[in-house]
């Protein structure tokens, strides 16, 4: 699976402004809502889904990353956002620290290996320091996009 | 530095090796001081490292093979062991050794 096939480009937020994690959920579920990935209809019931996942640990990794998600039936595959804070989101991560790289995922719910397969690609990903550093780096979508596409041929 | 027997363990949860058991597996790993993989097929992790453990990409039913080298790979087995089997759930979770 590549990061490509379900990040949707046009949901790339490359400054984030949110300093709370509820506000920068909110801000990705937008995000998608707006690039035409999530149904209107379910935005709020799609954003009280991550914040509940949320409530069994966060999703705050550790390295500056999170990667907040839920399972949900308005959508039919698989579909993240990624957001990049320059200045950091509280996330109460596992290290205590800030995070500044968020993959958010949305997966249906009958597809349990689609979700586990997008962790897993993003994950292998994450784990590099290069990549994460590029990541944080980036000043547009199309910069984040382009970085993605490159990572994905490796 | 002393090796334990590797044992075998299956990831019993409906959702696979996902972000709890893989944030479990980390937590309870890091309090040891022994070096402790997961083997599955030609994918090794590191198990203190959540983004190797998540690496894994591991479904329902995988069998993974625990390997742990240090003076305390014993007792770290047996809690990873008894974290696997208790299918990660927070009743049934076993107290993690200090």
């Amino acid at each position: 699976m590549k990061l490509t096939d379900f990040v949707v480009p046009e949901a790339i937020l490359v400054d984030l402004q949110a300093r709370k994690k509820p506000d920068a959920i909110k801000a990705m579920v937008s995000s998608l809502q707006a690039a035409g990935a999530i149904p209107e209809s379910d935005v709020e019931a799609i954003f009280a889904a991550i914040m509940k996942r949320e409530e069994l640990g966060s999703t705050g990794i550790g390295n500056g990353v999170a990667v907040p998600h839920t399972k949900h039936a308005g959508v039919s595959r698989l579909v993240a956002t990624v957001a990049i804070s320059k200045t950091g989101v509280d996330f109460a991560s596992l290290d205590g620290n800030d995070v500044h790289i968020l993959f958010l995922l949305v997966s249906p719910p009958d597809r349990p290996g689609d979700h586990l397969r997008g962790l897993e690609t993003i994950s292998r990903h994450l784990r590099e320091q290069s990549f994460c550093r590029v990541l944080k780096q980036t000043n547009s979508s199309q910069e984040v996009w382009e970085l993605l596409n490159e990572v994905d041929q490796e | 530095m002393s090796s334990s027997q590797p044992r075998n363990v299956t990831v019993n949860g409906e959702h696979g090796l996902h972000l709890v058991p893989c944030s479990l597996i980390a937590k309870a790993a890091n309090s040891f001081a022994s070096e402790i993989q997961i083997r599955t097929g030609s994918k090794l992790a590191n198990a203190k490292n959540i983004f190797d453990l998540m690496g894994l990409g591991v479904g329902k039913g995988a069998v993974l093979l625990l390997e742990a080298t240090g003076a305390d790979a014993e007792v770290a087995l047996d809690a990873l062991e008894e974290l696997f089997n208790s299918g990660f759930e927070p009743h049934s979770r076993p107290e993690i050794a200090p």
